[in-house]
């Protein structure tokens, strides 16, 4: 975020005028609809870079995101920017493929909180913040909208209160059963 | 062993049956253990030792209360004056707090403390942490130049108690070569006949024998003879009275041992009369002042524990309830661990039923934590008159009827007063703790 971006507006708007054919399902052998991995190496093409290979490793939520990733970022702002396509492939590559794993494509298209962090997630990985934010601004908008971060509390969450409910369960089943022969009296 | 301990005529109605629990897997950490009790000893430093840090660093990761109470962002070794501490209510509110998500919990046991000086938790514990009381043991009988050999022929242990009800059992432990074990209770209507503890007693010829000042008081009333090399006295203090004349009686030396549910052994007395000595060396401990802050050399305090031995419950700065001054200059009796002095250890309290029977404080206790109570404070007048603080656990309210009628049918008629204060236990600053139970009757020498 050390790096001034466009306006946040500009590229939620651009978010929300997302065509639908964006969002159609990602060509698998024998279903789906888009190419991605064609869509990402047109992307590279116009920054005028060797477009390489995309790890696709989040499955079709993933391919989703990167399209809709293609579509806020084929935007004259960062097209602009050549320099960006290093973190661009990582951004497809890794971040995004996380993110898939608690938001969908669709959500960061028809829900405003998710418009803005989707753009601020993008910015993020490319090292940029929105226009006009300072960087503890950027960062503090972002985490209070980070479905990452939020989903991960909340498995901690739920993983420590399953085992608040095992070691009660256990401990009440265990209570009357024996217990190993004391030699001292305490 | 087991079987002549069971089947001979003189042998009490035993009402539980348990073992040792021990896994051959276990063996090896035991021993360890063992050598560690022996080759650590040392001076130890008013501060927590490398070791102890680096396991509350750990709990910080795995043991839910660590986790929520102590920040990852906190300095340990910079900081640890100001850490929380933990409680006895903590443990009684939220135990599964304590337990590390780590931890398989298939060898899980359950001791709840009868509350004989406090009140009644539920303790999770290992097996494994429950056989280390035995090296300690030896290390004790040690310091007083009592060495037993135990062998599959011959009895380690009786565990002696004087309670209207408690677990009876008798078992073999394997860290003792197989010799046999039993936990009794002495009074004469668990033996098939009169003078059968004599007997039994006789019969079995304890290498020592463990029990609390109001079990050994009754044993010598009772008049039971044994030739123990030690008497292991737990639970509470004991008069210098009492102890000389058990002493004298029993022609061995009496060993106070400092010990609770939820830490195991902490102390032993020491064999020169100069206070208790930290026994295990893997416990931390310290004496704090009221707000939580290390006290000053030689300043009285509450004692406090951290690190142990139980998986299941690893203790951090937990407040024992006792109090004391805590010395770590030498010590003439050659043990270098640091000793308590002026412990306050927890008095015996002596109640009487209407007919004048003691009835012992762990039975009032096994009655009441029948009840939504988190902790209690009952007090018998010099008049058998009996009163009773509680304070319910939070949203509960308890049936004072049924308290009433609970209480009145072991204590017979006698005039009781129940009052309800939802603060008691809060601290104070003061060093005075809330007692579970207290008596203005007077134990006899």
């Amino acid at each position: 975020m050390q790096n001034e971006g466009p306006q946040l507006e500009t590229l939620t708007h651009r978010l929300s005028e997302c065509p639908d054919d964006f969002l159609l399902p990602p060509l698998a052998p024998k279903t789906g609809v888009i190419h991605v991995e064609a869509l990402a190496s047109d992307h590279f093409r116009a920054l005028g870079v060797e477009p390489g290979k995309i790890n696709f490793s989040g499955g079709d939520r993933h391919q989703s995101l990167v399209a809709l990733a293609v579509w806020l970022l084929h935007d004259d702002w960062f097209l602009k920017r050549p320099d960006l396509a290093p973190a661009t492939r990582t951004l497809f590559s890794e971040s995004l493929a996380k993110l898939s794993l608690v938001v969908s494509a669709e959500q960061c298209v028809r829900d405003p909180d998710r418009r803005e962090e989707f753009s601020r997630h993008c910015l993020g990985q490319l090292n940029l913040r929105p226009k006009g934010e300072t960087i503890e601004q950027a960062l503090d908008r972002h985490n209070s909208l980070d479905s990452t971060e939020r989903d991960r509390v909340m498995r901690d969450m739920r993983a420590a209160e399953a085992r608040a409910r095992q070691v009660r369960e256990k401990m009440a089943k265990r209570a009357a059963e024996e217990a190993a022969a004391k030699t001292t009296r305490e | 062993m087991l079987h002549r301990l069971c089947e001979h005529p003189d042998a009490p109605r035993f009402n539980y049956a348990t073992g040792d629990r021990l896994w051959p897997a276990d063996l090896p950490g035991i021993a360890q253990f063992r050598y560690g009790l022996e080759a650590s000893r040392g001076p130890r430093q008013p501060v927590p030792d490398s070791a102890t840090l680096s396991h509350v660093d750990r709990w910080r990761k795995i043991v839910p209360w660590v986790r929520e109470n102590v920040p990852v962002t906190v300095q340990l070794d910079r900081d640890w004056g100001v850490l929380p501490t933990t409680s006895r209510e903590d443990i009684a509110l939220a135990p599964w707090k304590f337990v590390p998500d780590n931890e398989p919990l298939d060898r899980l046991v359950i001791y709840r403390t009868a509350g004989t000086t406090g009140h009644p938790i539920t303790v999770p514990h290992h097996p494994v942490a429950v056989r280390c009381y035995e090296p300690m043991i030896e290390f004790a009988l040690s310091r007083y130049g009592v060495k037993p050999e135990f062998d599959d022929q011959s009895v380690a242990c009786f565990l002696v108690g004087a309670q209207i009800r408690t677990y009876t059992y008798a078992t073999v432990l394997y860290n003792w070569n197989g010799a046999g074990f039993a936990k009794l209770n002495i009074r004469p209507t668990e033996w098939p006949s009169e003078g059968s503890q004599q007997r039994y007693f006789h019969a079995f010829a304890p290498k020592f024998l463990s029990g609390d000042p109001i079990a050994f008081s009754e044993m010598m009333r009772l008049g039971i003879e044994a030739s123990p090399a030690a008497l292991i006295t737990t639970s509470v203090a004991m008069s210098p009275q009492l102890k000389r004349r058990l002493s004298e009686r029993y022609k061995a030396p009496v060993i106070d041992w400092y010990s609770m549910v939820e830490t195991g052994p902490i102390g032993y007395a020491c064999p020169r009369g100069h206070g208790y000595h930290l026994l295990p060396h893997d416990l931390y401990a310290e004496v704090l002042k009221p707000d939580g802050t290390p006290a000053q050399s030689g300043q009285r305090g509450e004692i406090a524990v951290t690190g142990g031995r139980n998986p299941l419950l690893p203790l951090f700065r937990y407040r024992t309830g006792d109090f004391g001054i805590m010395d770590h200059s030498p010590c003439p009796c050659g043990d270098p661990m640091p000793r308590f002095l002026e412990l306050e250890g927890r008095k015996p309290v002596l109640i009487r039923a209407k007919d004048s029977t003691p009835v012992s404080t762990v039975d009032l206790s096994r009655l009441l934590r029948e009840y939504p109570l988190l902790i209690h404070e009952f007090t018998q007048h010099s008049d058998l008159a009996c009163e009773l603080v509680i304070r319910p656990l939070p949203g509960i309210a308890p049936d004072l009827a049924a308290i009433t009628g609970a209480l009145t049918r072991v204590l017979g008629e006698l005039p009781l007063t129940i009052r309800v204060d939802p603060t008691l236990g809060d601290r104070q600053d003061s060093d005075v703790k809330t007692l579970a139970y207290r008596s203005e009757l007077i134990l006899e020498d």
